[in-house]
Parts: C-alpha cells; sequence; structure tokens
C-alpha cells in the first residue's frame, strides 16, 4: 500500500514535519482543490480513520527498513511536540481529548 | 482491574471570583471572593507528588474565575513550594487562563521567571469581543485585554489566545485571522459558544451550526497556514496527532479517566472529570464532588471516585460511545459536562459539543487527506508548502504546553 499510494508518498515527507508540518501541508493540499466537491469515499470514518492509522504505521516501518527515521530530519522541540515524548519515546499517551477551556 | 490514576491536569480554582461578567459565563459562583489557602496548595502537592500517580509532566491550571484577582505574590510563595516538594522525576508547567484585563509589568515578570503559560481569553475586534465579555458594569472589556495581551507582547511572553465564537464571528474567519495577525497573536484556539451550567446557548444547537462551523474553521486554517504567521490552530493541530498516530496505539481521554484531571476549588473541594463540573449542584451526583484534599488522602478521594455513580456513569457513557461513534478513535468517549447539560445524561453519547470539536475537525482532516489521493495538484500543493515553511521560516518553534 505504502508504495501504490500517491498519499502515501505524501504522507512519508510530511510526517517528519510534526503537527506543523502536516497541518501546512494538507491545508495547502485542500485550498488546491478549490471547492470541488472531494470524491465520496468508501467506508465509514472509522474506517477511514483505521486505513490512515495503517498508513502511518505502514510509513514508519519504511523509515525504519530504510534508516532514515524521523529524528535525522528533524529537530528535537517538533518532535517532542508531537507527543509528549515524541516518537522515540513510544510517545502518543498523552494525546488525549484534553480540555478546551484553557 | 481498574487501571492506577496518572494526573497529568491539575485544575486549580484560586478564587471563584472574576472582576468581569461575561454574558455567556456557566460559573454560578463567580462573585465569591474566597482565596485558596497557601496550605491548602501545599496539601495538594503533597499529596500528589506522595501518591506516585503523577505523571512524568503535570500541567497546572490556575482558572475560573479570573486567577489574576489574587496577587502576584501569592503565586510567587505557592510555585515556589511546590517547586521544593516536586520530586526530580516529575515537571511541573504551571498555566493561565485569564481574561488578560489585569495583566501588568509584574504578571509579565512572573510568567517569564516560571516560564508559565498563558491563554487569554479575546474574542477578536472590538465588535466581536464586547458583545459579550462585559465588565460588571456592562462596557466593553475588549481595551484592557488588548493592552494585556500587549504587555505580554513588550515583555517577549508567549501566549494563545481562546476565542468564542457567536452567531456573529462564525461568519467573519478571514476578518478573525486579519485582526489577530494585526496584534501579532499566533497561537489561536477557538471554543464555540455552549450550554453549559447557568448558560443556555441559542447558538448551540441550531441545525445549521456544523455547516457552518466546518466552513468557518476550513477557511481559517487555510489562510492561516497560507499566512505562514500562525504557528499553532488548536482545532486542526491537536486533531491531527490524534488522528495520525500507528495502529494500535491508543488514544486517551483524560476528561473521563478517573482523577486523570483533578480539580480543586478554592475550600479544597475536589472533583475529577470535566473541570466545568466544580461548583455545579446535582443531588444525585453528590454535587461532583469526591472530597476535600484538606481533610482526605487522595488515596481516600480515589475509593470514593470509583464507587460513585458519577464513575459509573461516565464508564457507560463512554463504552456507549465506544460502540456506536466511528469518531470514538479519535476522542475516546466525550466530554462528560457536555453529555450531561445537552443530553441530560452521563449515559449518553453525542453531543453537539462533540459535533464541533471532535468530528468537524476530523472530516476537514480526511477530507483533505484523501485530496492528496485523488489530485496531483493537490499533493504538490502540499509539498511545496511544507518545503516553504520548513526553509521560510513560518515554522516556529512549537508551543510548549501540553495538549
Amino acid at each position: 500500500m505504502f508504495k501504490t499510494r500517491r498519499s502515501l508518498r505524501t504522507l512519508a515527507n510530511l510526517l517528519p514535519s510534526g503537527a506543523l508540518g502536516l497541518s501546512v501541508g494538507l491545508a495547502a493540499a485542500d485550498a488546491a482543490a478549490g471547492t470541488s466537491v472531494p470524491e465520496r469515499q468508501e467506508g465509514s470514518v472509522a474506517q477511514r480513520l483505521q486505513s490512515l492509522r495503517l498508513d502511518v504505521s505502514v510509513a514508519l516501518e519504511q523509515y525504519r527498513k530504510d534508516g532514515e527515521p524521523f529524528v535525522a530530519v528533524d529537530s528535537e522541540e517538533r518532535l517532542a511536540w508531537w507527543g509528549n515524548g515524541g516518537w522515540r519515546n513510544g510517545g502518543w499517551r498523552n494525546w488525549g481529548n484534553g480540555w478546551h477551556n484553557w | 482491574m481498574t487501571a492506577t490514576p496518572e494526573i497529568g491536569m491539575v485544575v486549580v480554582q484560586p478564587t471563584a471570583f472574576c472582576n468581569i461578567a461575561c454574558t455567556y459565563c456557566y460559573l454560578p459562583d463567580r462573585s465569591n471572593k474566597h482565596v485558596i489557602a497557601q496550605t491548602t496548595v501545599t496539601r495538594l502537592f503533597e499529596q500528589i507528588f506522595a501518591s506516585g500517580w503523577a505523571s512524568s509532566e503535570i500541567t497546572v491550571i490556575w482558572h475560573a474565575g479570573e486567577p489574576l484577582v489574587v496577587p502576584v505574590s501569592f503565586y510567587r510563595e505557592a510555585f515556589a513550594t511546590i517547586e521544593r516538594m516536586r520530586p526530580a522525576s516529575v515537571h511541573v508547567r504551571h498555566s493561565f487562563q485569564t481574561n488578560g484585563t489585569l495583566i501588568d509589568a509584574d504578571w509579565c515578570a512572573l510568567f517569564k521567571d516560571w516560564n508559565v503559560g498563558v491563554g487569554v481569553s479575546l474574542d477578536g475586534p472590538r465588535e466581536l469581543h464586547d458583545l459579550h465579555r462585559k465588565s460588571r458594569s456592562g462596557k466593553g472589556t475588549f481595551d484592557k485585554t488588548i493592552a494585556g495581551i500587549r504587555c505580554l507582547r513588550e515583555h517577549d511572553v508567549p501566549f494563545h489566545v481562546i476565542s468564542v465564537l457567536s452567531h456573529t464571528s462564525l461568519d467573519q474567519p478571514e476578518e478573525l485571522l486579519d485582526f489577530y495577525l494585526s496584534e501579532g497573536i499566533d497561537q489561536i484556539c477557538f471554543n464555540v459558544e455552549e450550554s453549559e451550567g447557568d448558560h443556555v446557548s441559542s447558538l448551540f444547537h441550531g441545525p445549521e451550526l456544523r455547516r457552518r462551523y466546518a466552513a468557518f474553521l476550513r477557511t481559517f486554517w487555510h489562510r492561516a497556514r497560507e499566512s505562514g504567521r500562525v504557528r499553532f490552530l488548536r482545532e486542526i493541530d491537536l486533531a491531527l496527532p490524534r488522528m495520525f498516530r500507528p495502529e494500535g496505539v491508543p488514544t486517551r481521554n483524560i476528561q473521563t479517566e478517573p482523577l486523570a484531571m483533578l480539580n480543586v476549588d478554592s475550600h479544597g473541594n475536589v472533583s475529577s472529570f470535566s473541570p466545568e463540573l466544580l461548583g455545579l449542584k446535582n443531588a444525585a451526583y453528590g454535587d461532583y464532588l469526591l472530597g476535600n484534599i484538606n481533610f482526605q488522602t487522595l488515596q481516600e478521594i480515589r475509593d470514593v471516585c470509583l464507587a460513585s455513580p458519577l464513575h459509573r456513569d461516565i464508564a457507560a457513557g463512554v463504552e456507549a460511545c465506544s460502540r456506536s461513534c466511528d469518531y470514538f478513535s479519535v476522542c475516546g468517549g466525550g466530554a462528560p459536562v457536555n453529555k450531561l447539560f445537552e443530553n441530560g445524561s452521563l449515559t449518553s453519547t453525542v453531543t453537539s459539543y462533540c459535533t464541533l470539536t471532535q468530528m468537524v475537525p476530523t472530516d476537514l482532516i480526511l477530507e483533505a487527506y484523501d485530496r492528496l489521493e485523488h489530485s496531483p495538484a493537490a499533493a504538490v500543493s502540499a509539498a511545496n508548502a511544507l518545503s516553504l515553511s520548513v526553509t521560510g521560516g513560518s515554522a516556529a518553534p512549537e508551543p510548549s504546553r501540553m495538549p
């Protein structure tokens, strides 16, 4: 899947830039598509989210195999911001549904 | 078997008093000038650190009423006390959510000395802000809030703003962005006016709200990123890591985990789950209180929590969400306070709050990601934007704050 999908190739480029880079890249992609109605996607939202996470897992595995982990191309600050501890610490733990009033 | 608590966020209400009177405020006790005692702060953190339940990073949020009506000297003493007790393995970050009207050089010195996270409540330019954020005499507070923000900037204190969106502002994403940029505001969060406690929002339950908010957020996101001058847009930037995580890594919802958020009022009363519950009345749930930190240990408070109808019903609500909601893997079970006030039951599932804070950002991001697949131009745009953001200087250091 990783080698056959255009979005995966782009995702692999975007992930090392952290949330900010992903936010910038996806906003640009969305804006470039203008007001055209996107093709209707197959599957439920839950299935699309699962597929997306599989894409991330595949990208991570590819980085590992290639010996080009994110840490080689990004700053400590940006990695840490990905998930309170970053990828290398097995982060993500605290990326929950935080409280919005602060 | 219930998991060991992991306390990552402590919301302390130094006083319920607020010096202003916003029309949408949900706090029932905002004229009460009682201030938390230093001994209560000391006892609270003694208990947290002794419990072994402290996360390696704890964010302490001084919040609700207006934390800056309590003197700077109070916080200097409290912060020093906490620092003396803090185990080396635990990092504590203090944070204020303020209306900004009282910020001066002394406050900025405190913020810098202790690397305090500062959030200012600002609803946009004067005509939007003054619609709802009024003084106790009914005048607009814009001038004082913006003076506080300019003071933060003069002293190089990083800050974010939280803007409550109303009927009017939902139609003005570009005007809002222009305003933020003109004031040097580059970390932005939005709340949509909601129904909580005493406040019933006329906006929140409208049938068109989801579509309007999605249109607002999409335009704001595009324009903000295109400007290269916004470092942080909470609604999108915090949704991204929840979505783009490796398969199998669980999400967390600290509003539904017992004691993951510890919420303490000025008298030492302790609650957990959604902080807005603290101070509200409800006979069936014992006013949402789990104990008092001055008289009980955290272990005792936890035992009360685990045996409480409050925990039972929140857990049932999360379970119901897990069975029925496509977005569960993003949010982990919703916000209890919104289930209660929108649906009348903690065991319920979807709310307008869910729709706006979880579903709309998720939908926007999924749609953008799908466009990468189906549009070569979109993929090229993403790559170009990324290279510009990295080489062109807009990828400023990220805000050093917890989500």
